[in-house]
């Protein structure tokens, strides 16, 4: 295994981590709700008394990286920000299948990743292990297996 | 109780937390994704960062018992938090 050093940044990814897990702390306090991004969206859809604090929750999850897109973008988004049709297209389809996904299995990296594992919760460990053993093994396929096969 | 303005407070440092975790460009998250690649572990230390002040929020929260919001289903029966998503 080689490990990018030149893009390894533990400092400032256990700071934001904790942020995060600050976050989590702040809603579960003073609302007593998981923050759960999928859990969150599928609500403002499908919850139609419930939807206030939600929208305040995004408002301000977006808030921050969009700011900082605006006025940083080479540092926030390094890649290209202007897709073309297929890649648009393409990401369109990714957010379908994040979506199906994460309501089937009724969480996501924060959700289960953050608040369930901070829960010591069996449902969220396995949750966990699955989603992201098939990230993995997606971007294995599509980066060292796809490539050889097409040659 | 729904506060909105805690909401939108929790939101506001979900999203500065993943600014700064570097969580915004696809490439960091590809780059943990990418075992067989140059792999960057960062997104591990952001779980870990994440899931430890969760736990200690977590900890804080069932110390503080029926007073808190979180507790409104089951803090006074049972151990283990239920909390509805």
């Amino acid at each position: 295994m080689n490990i990018a050093w030149s893009t390894f940044t533990p400092w400032s990814a256990l700071a934001g981590g904790a942020l995060i897990g600050l976050a989590a702390s702040v809603l579960l306090l003073v609302n007593g709700r998981i923050a759960g991004i999928s859990g969150i969206l599928a609500g403002l859809v499908r919850a139609p008394g419930d939807r206030a604090w939600r929208l305040a929750f995004v408002s301000g999850l977006l808030a921050a990286p969009l700011a900082a897109g605006l006025v940083l973008p080479q540092h926030v988004f390094p890649t290209a920000l202007a897709p073309g049709i297929q890649e648009t297209l393409r990401l369109l389809v990714a957010g379908l299948l994040v979506g199906l996904g994460t309501r089937m299995a009724n969480g996501c990296t924060s959700g289960h990743g953050v608040c369930g594992l901070a829960r010591l919760s069996w449902r969220s460990l396995a949750a966990v292990v699955v989603f992201m053993g098939a990230a993995f093994g997606v971007v294995f396929v599509v980066r060292h297996v796809l490539p050889g096969v097409a040659a | 109780m729904s506060s909105v303005a805690g909401a939108l407070v929790a939101g506001l440092i979900f999203g500065l937390g993943l600014l700064l975790a570097g969580m915004t460009n696809p490439d960091k998250v590809l780059g943990f994704l990418d075992i067989a690649g140059a792999w960057d572990p960062s997104l591990a230390l952001v779980m870990v960062g994440g899931i430890a002040v969760a736990r200690m929020g977590l900890l804080l929260v069932r110390r503080r018992g029926a007073r808190s919001p979180a507790c409104r289903c089951t803090c006074r029966t049972s151990a283990r938090l239920t909390v509805a998503f």
